[in-house]
C-alpha cells in the first residue's frame, strides 16, 4: 500500500515537475525557484487529497502547474486578478497558514519540537495531519487498544501544547 | 483521565468539531466567562498549526530527496536542464 503510494508520487513528480518548471522558467524564475515552488505546489495537493478536498476538474499535474503558478505570483507579490489561469483559480485555494511565520522564536520552536520526543510528534503527526485514524495508530505505534492510544494522544498534546504555550509567552513579552 | 487531560479532549473536540451541538453551545458558553479556557482553546489551536508546519518540513526534504535522486537519471536531468539552458 504505502510502496504503490511512493510509486505514484514518483510517477507524478516526473510528469508534474517539467510542466511546473516551464511556467516558471517563462515568468523569469530559475530552477532551484521552481523546485521550490513545485514542492510547496506538490504538498497542497496532497493535503488537499489526503482531506478529500480536492475539487479536480483537470489532471493532478495541471492541477499543481496551477497551483505553483499562484505561488510564485504571490511571492512576486503580483495582482493574481490581471493573470489568466484559464479558470482554474477557483479551485485552487490554497492553506492560509501553508507558510510559517517567519518569527525566529516560531523557528526555535519547531527546531525544538524536531529534536524532542519524536514519538509524540509522529503520533500527532499521524493524526492531525495524515488523517490516520486512532485504530491505525493503536496498530502503528503498538498500543494494545484504541482507547490506550487515545489516552497517550491527549498526553502527547498536553506536552507539546505546554511548549508552544511557553514559546507564546516568550515571544509576547519580546514582542 | 486526569482533569487536564480531560480538558485537552474537550478542547479537541470542539476544534475537530466533534462536538454535539448543545456540547458546542455550553462549550462556547464556559470560553465566554473563563479566560482561561479561552487561552487554552488558543494554545491549542497553534498547537496543530504547530503540527502541519513540522509535517510539511518534512514533507519538503522528503521532496528535496525524491528531486535529487530524479536528477541522477540522465533523461530526467537533460529535460530538466534543457528548459533553464
Amino acid at each position: 500500500m504505502k510502496q504503490e503510494k511512493d510509486q505514484q508520487l514518483i510517477a507524478l513528480y516526473r510528469e508534474a515537475f517539467p510542466k511546473v518548471a516551464k511556467v516558471i522558467h517563462r515568468l523569469g524564475g530559475d530552477l532551484s525557484t521552481a523546485k521550490d515552488l513545485f514542492h510547496d505546489a506538490m504538498i497542497i495537493y496532497l493535503e488537499k487529497e489526503r482531506n478529500n478536498t480536492l475539487n479536480l476538474h483537470t489532471s493532478p499535474s495541471n492541477y499543481i502547474t496551477g497551483i505553483a503558478k499562484i505561488l510564485w505570483l504571490k511571492k512576486m507579490k503580483a495582482d493574481t486578478r490581471n493573470t489568466s489561469l484559464g479558470g482554474l483559480e477557483e479551485h485552487l485555494s490554497i492553506p492560509e497558514d501553508f507558510y510559517p511565520d517567519p518569527s525566529s522564536q516560531t523557528e526555535r520552536l519547531l527546531h525544538y519540537l524536531k529534536a524532542a520526543g519524536q514519538k509524540c510528534i509522529q503520533l500527532l503527526q499521524a493524526f492531525y495531519y495524515d488523517k490516520w485514524s486512532m485504530q491505525q495508530i493503536a496498530q502503528e505505534f503498538n498500543y494494545k487498544t484504541k482507547r490506550s492510544a487515545t489516552v497517550q494522544k491527549y498526553k502527547c498534546l498536553e506536552k507539546v501544547r505546554e511548549q508552544v504555550k511557553h514559546s507564546d509567552v516568550y515571544e509576547e513579552a519580546i514582542a | 483521565m486526569r482533569k487536564q487531560l480531560h480538558d485537552i479532549q474537550l478542547i479537541d473536540q470542539y476544534l475537530l468539531k466533534e462536538m454535539q451541538e448543545d456540547d458546542q453551545l455550553l462549550f462556547q458558553a464556559k470560553m465566554l466567562t473563563s479566560a482561561e479556557l479561552k487561552e487554552n482553546v488558543r494554545i491549542q489551536q497553534k498547537t496543530y498549526q504547530v503540527i502541519r508546519w513540522l509535517s510539511r518540513q518534512q514533507k519538503k526534504s522528503q521532496l528535496e530527496s525524491l528531486h535529487q535522486s530524479l536528477m541522477q537519471e540522465e533523461k530526467f536531468a537533460k529535460e530538466v536542464n534543457a528548459i533553464f539552458k
